[in-house]
């Protein structure tokens, strides 16, 4: 791995050089595209599927009766098992049609015109863009984020547990003051591990993002992520310098994805330390 | 390591002579040391009992004594455990002879997750070259042995998984039996069993000693007093006192002892 | 004031609620859109008829070959070493340099993106050999496989209670005897459920394809030439604009989904069966 990555570093070593060239040349901030749009997506994505995974997983180990656990956990993990271009197709062909009918003309019609979250749903509503390639992200991590969350929940010792009930807290008072904060890091770990994914997820954003190098400040506009950029354009890179380019991109987010997945394998060992278990 | 040129001699030793002879045993895990200058006879055909409060070092000791703790890289053991002549501890020593002749049964039953007959079988292919039909004898005699062979014999080849715990901590001994080991150790082998199945095993170790060198340790007096005729009291790692049961839980010597056999401290 | 705390209570029931209502329904949105577009192609010309240029009808028989043989390749080539990693990290993890070198690789491996495992298999694979083949397709899906083997291995083995080992010790009998004839039986339902798992995942990967094995229009049955594979075609047939080839597309999806999802069905299940 060291071996390809030095590889990686020796193209990257003239790429980065000359890509910073290029990109200048061909577009006002080539490279800046794909980053915002990788780190705009992700961060929306988050957004979508944190709350959605932490209600998820407290309906799988409070709220539902247990011959229903089961089943609806399954169902959960078959989302995560989806291929991503599945995800992509649909989104492509089912979904981005959706929001361009429907979600998208109203966001435009209500909150275009408000002062300065206007400028965020500007624009033709097309279904393609920023916010489409979000929501599918969003929905793609959601599995991955509550299996985590429901072990954890699933794991606080149920003295502490009783020991609230027994004081008559309600059962949000028991998540919100018992529950998350002893499982505080390893939420926080499920969290890095839902942006490590969506960071370098390519096939369910390359459908929806549009593959467009400019930079807007719209959601609804096109954009473009690293992963999906690359996957676009890389089997019509003809030039040694747009190949090298694009793996200068690919070893960027390699890094930042290693980087926020080993600090999330961290806090969730941590987690598996507090509660004793040997390893 | 070279392996002895012949096999540790399994069988007895005249009798009151001790068959195992520890001697300046000094444990360590890590930094922190466990058992201090123990010195310590185990005599032949009879039950050893080691008892003190939790933390004392007397599972520690047994574990010396097979070398189990070989597995764990921060534990060693120093000074000499003399064994028919033959000082274990000594790195030249093999492992697999010792352990052929020095058999454990641990705590918590563990089965492993084959059927009945491979369980006691298990280590028998490694040690001897056996038929078909010797090994199904082996085996049987195993069971028997171990006061299990009329409840099992109708399935063998079902799971050992499937047993009761009184079961299968009596199949952990018929699988021990099974290579015909001359000392057996004990740790706690029946603190996790019910009332009916803790009888069963006692009366089995009554049974056993005849044949065996036996030492158990054991949180129960109650038991000590039961199954032992030797009784070794440890505190903190040091051998506190050692006599003949009757003796230790009448007519202590060393005060400690007193304290502990009267509750003073568990 | 008690009031306030029980609306937060039924808020939060209210929510968790619709939380899984929500996520339940992207799923079955997903899962329906799939079926009914792909069942529209479905007939048995999709195995018998290859990859058609476009305006022509066709099948899917080269990319179902295609990516049946890599992901076997892969998998024959994948499993044993993740095994075998596994068990090391498992049994010596604790006491050996080399031990944590083998897990932090494993770990850069799980963690990359399947995209970047794609461009570093064209970086040494396909660029030295000057064309995208099949092999370079089967080692990059390997390299996905194989760190979810390892880690799953050694994670089942670790399960295993000490006391099972020391048992098996204290017998006197050899380590690598313990390993396989104790540890494993003891942990096999857990490596068992790796594997699979790790098969369903590299069979819907597309990305690494791209950069590796790439899409071969025609029958192709060497591996040293581009190979065609079902989620490379569904990409290319999705992304144009040919109505046929889109149709092609959503029958290619839904077989591939239709796998995918049944393997993890019954793996998942088969678990649940097992510990109970």
């Amino acid at each position: 791995m060291a071996w390809g990555g030095r590889l990686a570093f020796e193209t990257f070593g003239w790429g980065f050089i000359s890509s910073r060239e290029w990109d200048a040349v061909s577009g006002s901030f080539g490279a800046l595209v794909p980053i915002y749009g990788t780190i705009v997506t992700s961060l929306l994505a988050l957004l979508i599927a944190v709350p959605v995974s932490l209600g998820i997983a407290l309906f799988l180990t409070d709220i539902a009766p247990r011959w229903l656990r089961g089943p609806i956990g399954i169902a959960i993990e078959l989302l995560a098992a989806i291929p991503s271009i599945i995800y992509g197709m649909w989104g492509l062909f089912e979904f981005a049609p959706f929001m361009a009918s429907r979600v998208e003309p109203w966001l435009n019609d209500h909150l275009g015109p408000l002062p300065v979250v206007g400028a965020l749903f500007s624009g033709p509503p097309i279904g393609i863009g920023l916010l489409t390639g979000s929501i599918v992200l969003g929905i793609m991590i959601i599995p991955f984020i509550a299996a985590v969350a429901r072990d954890v929940f699933n794991a606080v010792p149920p003295t502490l547990k009783e020991a609230a009930v027994a004081l008559g807290s309600t059962r949000w008072e028991i998540l919100s003051r018992v529950t998350l904060p002893y499982a505080r890091s390893a939420i926080i770990g499920a969290v890095f591990l839902g942006l490590g994914r969506a960071l370098g997820e390519t096939m369910a954003v390359t459908f929806v993002l549009g593959n467009a190098h400019d930079l807007s400040a719209s959601l609804l506009m096109p954009s473009n992520s690293i992963a999906a950029a690359i996957a676009n354009e890389f089997t019509e890179a003809d030039t040694e310098l747009y190949r090298s380019s694009l793996i200068a991109l690919a070893f960027i987010l390699f890094i930042v994805t290693f980087l926020v997945l080993t600090a999330a394998r961290l806090m969730l060992a941590r987690i598996g330390s507090v509660h004793g278990q040997p390893h | 390591m070279m392996p002895l040129v012949e096999p540790l001699n399994c069988e007895a030793p005249p009798s009151g002579t001790a068959k195992i002879d520890i001697r300046g045993l000094d444990f360590f895990y890590g930094k922190t040391q466990a058992l201090k200058a123990v010195d310590l006879a185990m005599p032949a055909h009879a039950v050893t009992a080691i008892i003190g409060p939790s933390g004392c070092g007397k599972s520690t000791l047994l574990r010396a004594i097979n070398r189990i703790y070989d597995l764990y890289p921060n534990q060693r053991a120093t000074g000499q455990i003399v064994i028919d002549g033959k000082n274990v501890l000594s790195s030249s020593y093999s492992l697999s002879d010792l352990r052929r002749c020095v058999g454990m049964v641990f705590q918590k039953p563990t089965p492993f997750a084959t059927t009945i007959r491979k369980n006691v079988a298990f280590a028998l292919s490694y040690y001897d070259r056996l038929t078909k039909a010797e090994l199904a004898d082996r085996v049987e005699d195993a069971l028997r042995q171990a006061a299990l062979w009329d409840e099992v014999k109708d399935k063998l080849e079902t799971s050992a998984l499937a047993l009761s715990g009184g079961q299968q901590q009596r199949l952990c001994i018929a699988r021990t039996l099974a290579v015909q080991p001359g000392i057996i150790l004990l740790d706690e082998p029946t603190s996790a069993l019910d009332p009916i199945s803790t009888a069963k095993i006692e009366e089995l170790i009554h049974e056993l000693k005849r044949r065996f060198t036996i030492v158990i340790v054991t949180h129960n007096m109650q038991q000590a007093a039961r199954v032992s005729q030797r009784t070794a009291f440890f505190h903190l790692g040091d051998l506190v006192e050692v006599g003949d049961t009757a003796q230790i839980f009448t007519n202590p010597q060393v005060q400690r002892t007193q304290d502990y056999i009267t509750g003073r401290y568990g | 004031m008690r009031a306030r705390r029980r609306l937060a209570d039924v808020l939060a029931w209210l929510f968790a609620t619709a939380a899984t209502l929500f996520g339940l329904n992207w799923l079955a949105w997903i899962l329906w859109t799939t079926i009914s577009r792909g069942v529209a192609a479905l007939s048995p010309v999709l195995v018998t008829q290859m990859t058609p240029p476009p305006g022509q009808s066709g099948g899917l028989a080269n990319a179902f070959y295609g990516s049946a043989v890599m992901v076997l390749l892969a998998l024959l080539v994948g499993t044993p070493v993740g095994i075998a990693a596994g068990t090391y990290l498992a049994e010596h993890g604790r006491h050996s340099r080399l031990a944590a070198v083998v897990g932090f690789i494993n770990d850069i491996l799980l963690s990359a993106p399947s995209i970047v495992i794609g461009l570093f298999v064209y970086e040494i694979v396909v660029r030295p050999m000057g064309h995208f083949s099949g092999i370079a397709g089967a080692i990059a899906l390997a390299m996905i496989l194989l760190p979810i083997v390892t880690r799953t291995t050694a994670e089942a083995l670790r399960l295993v209670p000490n006391q099972m080992r020391e048992a098996a010790f204290a017998l006197g009998v050899p380590a690598w005897k313990v390993t396989a004839q104790i540890l494993y039986k003891a942990a096999i339902s857990g490596i068992v459920t790796g594997v699979l798992l790790a098969l369903a995942r590299i069979a819907g990967e597309t990305a690494p394809l791209l950069f590796t094995a790439l899409n071969n229009q025609f029958w192709s049955a060497s591996v040293t030439q581009p190979l065609a594979n079902v989620p490379v075609v569904i990409f290319q047939y999705a992304m144009s604009p040919y109505d046929e080839w889109h149709a092609l597309a959503w029958a290619g999806a839904l077989v591939l989904t239709a796998f995918v999802l049944g393997l993890n069905l019954i793996v998942r299940l088969a678990a649940r069966r097992a510990s109970r």
